[in-house]
């Protein structure tokens, strides 16, 4: 069995909240994902799924834990050397309509990790970016738009593309298809399955949407108020839940569904 | 277009004000320094603005004050909002102990009293345009900073400061890059500001003679006729009038600048100008139809002005909500769902334009209503559920007292009325009714929504309007926050037009659904025949597409 991409093991997070009382965001999460792999990270409104991602990239300070990308822990290294080793790794955020810096081409937005990491020169940059555009989708007629010229499944390519960009190892999707249409939920989804299956990349699914979960991710680790409450396939998660509070999001969710009625199958 | 008029505008009273300054002695009829007339004459041809206390020649002073009151204010300006800027932008983007001690330094700095702290640093320094300089920027940088601060520490929040964060980027590639553009639109208007203070604080320096004295100023020229009793006299029509104009039309090119500035520094915002919206404004009060659908829109056509000519948002339309009936509205975003919401509710934006067809609310007629009559219309007769409840409240005011303000502004109630009527509202939509003392931060995604709810339900709307009411909520609160507008529309026979691009939601509550697509409707029909019997491809492609969670056998 080939070393996990991602590693994560007893990640606690706090915040301070007001009168310097100690907010848990994460505890003890242990989560991991191999090369290929889509795992489904769930739960509701404040379960800490977004603080797990942005543990991982760095952008929020732990309080115990490792978490090791192909097989280096992060968190002892110093600031430099983390900061090399997170190159293997890219976060998409939510909100195509912030994430894009408004100023700037889609040419430049998707090259920025290279400028970032000082990679190639101008134009092998812009080839990269090409080639990145292009495993979106997106030809190179958007190379000079600017994001708000966009349509929000357009935006959020060109977040993938800039993901994508610097050939990285994992990439962490906090709620990619939340601001999308129905339509452009599932190419988002379908997209990241073929990126997973395609360049061998490790996903992290962020959702509270178990249906879009179900169509692409093998596993599924369900957070709630912090702490994993339940890990398995996800068949298994969804099929027979073990903790009450999957069944409740399995109820929600399947509240959304109507039966198929028979006479309407095709 | 605009931006371009007032850079123009702009650039061209300052290339007067330096040619000004820069050709004085080829302007000035006389010099300045030498009597040229008889003191305190009145304006002749000989002398264009009279004469001064000394008999100089007061346009040639107002010609040659150009040069120090340029000089001086915008170096100064340029040199605090420079300083200001920098210690803002390090303060609010690096945090920690260098931003403590940096706004202490700031604090220290605003609350010293400026006119003594300037005679202090004036006369260490002696006198001379440099002090000015020295002076002027000593004093102002203070307040670019604060506000600098701020706007980099919201800046600093945002996604794609942080997305660059997570790419792994550094302060010193993510400021000059992404937050110096983003703060550039707010320091041209505080340099605007720190031009006029500056230009304000040389006069008020140069009366003390901290200036230089071989160099008359425009606030030279302004102390001189205060101390002179210009006041007094008709002098004042000449003596300060002119001078007091040339700051004002400084500051004002200056400010046209900085407008021509935010809009090149943000692409979204370069719009066609907007032609404010012909309505009629006198229309008789339509006597009120109980019969007469809740809402009925007939051959709704709206066209939006773009730079690339007029685009077709809505068209066509035809859509009839009964009394007590949910009609659900899906489509993709961009196919004109809130363009169809805003034209209901009278709210289309001053770019868009109804060019044909018929919308009314409760029989009354909303495309040719005036603005008056609208906003007696609106949160009465017709509410709005707007998307983010967060947004959609006032974070300041308590809850209660928001929705006794939406009672209020329709009703002729007492306060303790208006109150009770909050707290049955809340009751109304499953709140403790002692939330009404609560403040938004204090309530969690469903309870804001919720009270929201409480908000457009105030005045019994005949029609409720619901703009993805669930999208951003957590997916069991959804659920309850549709379960809670179904059981409103049982007890209070509700008739609502609830939009979402999710299928689903519209499933749940609705009796019947529209489809749009490209802004026209292509499928209507009851819940059951749109989701199990999609006729049009377009349907049946939004079908298709929602993620059903497939049971495990």
């Amino acid at each position: 069995m080939t070393p996990d991409v991602l590693e994560i093991s007893g990640l606690t997070v706090t915040f301070r909240g007001p009168g310097g009382a100690v907010v848990p965001a994460a505890v003890d999460v242990d989560l991991s994902i191999s090369a290929g792999e889509t795992v489904g990270l769930v739960g509701g409104s404040g379960a800490g799924k977004s603080t797990v991602a942005r543990a991982v990239a760095g952008l929020v300070r732990i309080d115990r834990g490792a978490m090791r990308l192909d097989g280096t822990d992060l968190v002892p290294l110093g600031r430099p050397a983390a900061r090399r080793l997170r190159r293997g790794l890219h976060l998409v955020f939510q909100d195509p309509y912030s994430s894009l810096p408004p100023t700037l081409r889609v040419a430049d937005i998707v090259a920025e990790p290279l400028v970032v990491h000082r990679i190639g020169s101008r134009a092998e940059r812009v080839d990269r970016a090409v080639d990145a555009l292009r495993a979106v989708q997106l030809g190179a007629a958007y190379l000079r738009r600017h994001p708000h010229q966009l349509s929000g499944g357009e935006r959020q390519r060109v977040a993938f593309a800039r993901a994508l960009v610097t050939d990285p190892r994992l990439i962490l999707a906090d709620e990619p298809t939340q601001m999308l249409d129905a339509s452009l939920r599932r190419d988002v989804v379908d997209l990241m399955a073929e990126l997973a299956a395609r360049r061998g990349l490790a996903v992290l699914h962020i959702t509270h949407d178990l249906a879009l979960a179900q169509r692409s991710c093998a596993r599924l680790v369900v957070m709630r108020a912090g702490a994993v409450v339940e890990h398995g396939p996800t068949l298994d998660v969804l099929g027979s839940p073990r903790h009450p509070y999957t069944a409740a999001l399995v109820a929600a969710a399947a509240g959304n569904t109507r039966p198929i009625r028979e006479d309407a199958h095709g | 277009m605009r931006a371009r008029g007032a850079a123009a505008v702009g650039l061209g009273i300052l290339a007067a004000l330096v040619v000004v300054a820069l050709a004085a002695p080829l302007l000035a009829p006389y010099d300045p320094t030498v009597r040229a007339g008889r003191p305190f004459a009145a304006p002749s041809a000989a002398h264009l603005l009279g004469t001064n206390d000394v008999g100089h020649d007061l346009l040639s002073e107002l010609i040659y004050g150009t040069q120090a009151s340029l000089l001086v204010g915008t170096v100064a300006a340029l040199a605090a909002t420079v300083i200001g800027s920098v210690v803002g932008l390090v303060a609010g983007y690096v945090r920690g102990a260098i931003d403590t001690v940096l706004m202490r330094l700031v604090d220290v700095v605003l609350s010293l009293p400026v006119l003594p702290l300037t005679i202090v640093i004036g006369v260490f320094a002696g006198p001379g345009l440099v002090t000015q300089v020295v002076v002027i920027a000593t004093v102002i940088w203070a307040g670019v900073a604060r506000e600098l601060r701020a706007q980099v520490l919201s800046l600093r929040e945002r996604d794609h400061i942080q997305a660059l964060q997570a790419m792994g980027a550094r302060a010193w590639y993510v400021l000059p890059r992404h937050v110096v553009p983003a703060v550039a639109p707010i320091v041209v208007p505080q340099f605007v500001l720190a031009v006029r203070t500056a230009i304000l604080l040389e006069a008020a320096l140069a009366f003390l003679g901290l200036g230089d004295i071989t160099a008359k100023s425009w606030g030279t020229m302004l102390s001189l006729a205060q101390a002179r009793s210009a006041f007094l006299t008709d002098a004042w029509l000449w003596w300060v009038v002119p001078p007091g104009l040339a700051i004002a039309v400084t500051v004002l090119a200056f400010a046209l600048l900085g407008f021509a500035f935010e809009e090149w520094a943000r692409p979204a915002l370069r719009m066609p100008a907007a032609r404010p919206a012909r309505r009629r404004s006198a229309v008789m009060a339509v006597p009120v139809d109980a019969d007469a659908p809740a809402l009925h829109i007939a051959g709704l056509t709206v066209e939006y002005r773009t730079d690339r000519g007029p685009v077709r948002a809505v068209e066509s339309v035809d859509l009839t909500v009964a009394r007590g009936e949910v009609v659900g509205l899906v489509g993709e975003s961009g196919s004109g769902k809130s363009t169809i919401a805003a034209a209901a509710l009278g709210l289309l934006p001053p770019a868009a334009t109804i060019t044909a067809g018929i919308v009314d609310v409760a029989g009354e007629p909303v495309s040719t209503m005036s603005a008056a009559a609208l906003r007696a219309l609106r949160g009465d007769r017709v509410a709005l559920v707007p998307q983010e409840a967060m947004s959609a409240l006032d974070p300041v005011r308590t809850i209660g007292s928001q929705i006794v303000g939406v009672v209020t502004a329709h009703r002729t109630v007492g306060r303790a009325a208006a109150r009770d009527r909050a707290a049955e509202l809340l009751g109304l939509v499953d709140l403790d009714p002692a939330l009404v003392r609560a403040y938004p931060h204090q309530l969690s995604g469903g309870m804001r929504q919720r009270a929201v709810i409480a908000m457009a339900l105030a005045n019994d709307p005949a029609l409720l309007i619901a703009d993805e009411p669930t999208s951003g909520l957590d997916v069991l609160v959804q659920g309850e926050v549709l379960d809670l507008l179904d059981r409103l529309r049982e007890r209070l026979g509700l008739a609502m037009l609830v939009i979402s691009h999710d299928l689903p939601v519209l499933e749940r509550i609705a009796d019947r659904i529209a489809v749009l697509q490209a802004g026209s409707v292509v499928e209507i029909g009851p819940v059951a025949a749109i989701t199990y019997a999609p006729e049009h491809p377009h349907t049946r492609t939004l079908v298709a597409a929602v993620p059903r969670l497939v049971p495990a056998s």
